[in-house]
């Protein structure tokens, strides 16, 4: 029985990358999969440049809202490192059983972000509820900064959501939104305020209670534990990642002068 | 047309057909299994997601009687006429089609930072408004309904018309009274089609109108939201009734016999 051509030529066109994985093998060592904060990308992209180049391990990235992450790793159940903006994702990651090794490499403080030069003179938290302000805030379930202003207005929370202009899953679109001008305010991390063209920071002792550690925990389903354990490391070290994140506009852990704010996580 | 007699010509086509027919199937019975009704009913009495259908279906309306209007005259200009630049207006239109769902948001978002925009945004506020995600559900719904109605006028035969101006209507009195209730299966398929189209919009409503629960959060959306914050179970509860949406309106286009 002879085969239609056709069929030569669409098994010729599925087997092809059959034969192309086999040079893969003789590539360096496995690329790490990274799921990070999407506040973080920035210093964390340049963390893992020099990474592979000190190690020669290539490090992948999937950026997200920390409570999106942590849903995308449940359900793939593979990856190596999470990334998390906050402690409460840590600690759920760890309780339902997907996360080992937790580092914490930086502190976070939320502020609030506006046109530089203060336009609408914002002056502090309260202003936020300012019917007249248009704010942006990144929903609590998704991104770790909308929890911490969910914690800084505490029983005000429900009145400051109805009154957000608008609100979005990850901490630099809302960024972006205050770039672009659609908003007048929104609560970012301090960081993030250097690193977005035209933004200056507004800080609040609201917010600054709800400071936060960023932390890198190992995945259970790592095939690569060691290098991601690695890689956690060398983001913490200050004298590696460590001083690219601090030239970045971050405060290494080293230098923070509250004690460690959640017990939990000592084991 | 009858049932063809089996041979291998007919087999290897089944076979493709089948494959992805038993690849959609396959992705449903998933998450059919996965959530449980308990799950659904869950779903269904939050406030949120309550409000999420509300709005879902109320803008998909708006967007498929809107996307009409455009979608009539943009059809019938290009199945009936030649213009120079006729083809470029082809392309523009096609944009919505090539466009990543996200940019076409962040277009949107750009757009009404100008001075043009703004002042119509004084007027009717959009950026983050429900006005805003009929916007964006319309751009891409209405790409849709004009490729419909284009091809319903294209199939309908001229001289109908030609008789009606012979026997001294108008040029409108004639599309009015002849050339419309003629393409009636047409313009319900193109509304259609708008409406499934839209219900599954999600990039460019994230994008222009946010994710605001209770405000601009839209069905698309409340999946996005109940999958960050780790709920698979009503995120899955939330797309099988978007399917269940779907399939009804499509079963409604393939009853009105003409092809989307």
């Amino acid at each position: 029985m002879s085969l239609p051509p056709y069929l030569f030529l669409l098994l010729f066109v599925m087997l092809s990358p059959a034969g192309c994985k086999k040079d893969a093998k003789h590539q360096g060592p496995a690329a790490l999969t990274v799921y990070c904060a999407a506040g973080l990308r920035k210093p964390l992209e340049s963390v893992a440049a020099a990474f592979q180049k000190e190690y020669g391990i290539e490090v992948q990235f999937q950026f997200g809202g920390s409570g999106t992450l942590l849903s995308q790793i449940k359900i793939s159940r593979s990856g190596d490192l999470f990334i998390a903006a906050d402690d409460s994702s840590i600690e759920l990651a760890r309780k339902s059983g997907v996360a080992q090794d937790v580092i914490p490499f930086v502190t976070q403080t939320p502020v609030i972000g506006v046109k530089a030069g203060n336009p609408k003179s914002v002056k502090g938290f309260a202003d936020l509820f300012d019917p007249a302000l248009r704010v942006a805030l990144a929903n609590p379930e998704a991104a770790s900064v909308g929890k911490s202003v969910r914690n800084a207005a505490s029983n005000r929370w429900e009145e400051l959501a109805n009154k957000t202009t608008v609100m979005k899953p990850t901490v630099t679109e809302i960024a972006a939104d205050l770039s672009l001008g659609a908003v007048d305010a929104a609560v970012i991390w301090e960081a993030m305020a250097t690193q977005f063209s035209g933004i200056e920071a507004i800080y609040a002792p609201e917010l600054d209670a709800q400071q936060e550690r960023a932390s890198a925990a190992v995945l259970s389903a790592s095939s690569h534990a060691a290098d991601a354990l690695k890689f956690a490391r060398f983001l913490a070290d200050p004298k590696k990642g460590g001083a690219i994140l601090a030239s970045a506009g971050y405060k290494l852990l080293s230098e923070d002068h509250r004690s460690s704010k959640n017990s939990s996580l000592r084991d | 047309m009858k049932f063809p007699r089996f041979s291998r010509f007919w087999g290897c086509l089944a076979g493709f057909t089948g494959g992805y027919v038993l690849l959609i199937l396959g992705m449903l019975v998933a998450m059919a299994l996965y959530a449980t009704p308990s799950h659904i009913l869950q779903a269904l009495r939050s406030r949120e997601i309550q409000h999420a259908i509300q709005l879902s279906l109320i803008t998909c309306s708006i967007t498929s009687i809107l996307s009409l209007f455009i979608a009539i005259p943009s059809g019938y200009i290009l199945a009936r006429t030649k213009f120079p630049g006729k083809s470029w207006i082809e392309a523009i239109l096609d944009i919505p089609f090539v466009l990543p769902p996200m940019v076409i948001g962040l277009s949107l978002l750009i757009f009404f930072q100008t001075s043009v925009g703004q002042l119509i945004e004084s007027v009717l506020p959009l950026t983050y408004t429900v006005y805003g995600v009929v916007l964006a559900q319309l751009v891409i719904g209405a790409a849709f309904a004009i490729r419909t109605m284009r091809g319903t006028f294209e199939h309908l035969s001229e001289r109908p018309e030609s008789v009606a101006l012979t026997l001294g209507c108008s040029r409108a009195k004639a599309f009015c009274l002849v050339t419309l209730p003629a393409a009636r299966r047409g313009m319900f398929a193109a509304a259609s089609v708008a409406w499934a189209r839209s219900l599954g919009e999600f990039g460019p409503i994230l994008v222009f109108a946010g994710a605001t629960r209770m405000k601009t959060e839209v069905l698309p959306t409340t999946v996005w939201l109940e999958l960050s914050s780790g709920n698979l179970e009503a995120a899955i509860s939330v797309s099988l009734l978007m399917v269940v949406f779907a399939v009804l309106v499509l079963v409604a286009v393939r009853r009105a016999g003409e092809r989307v």
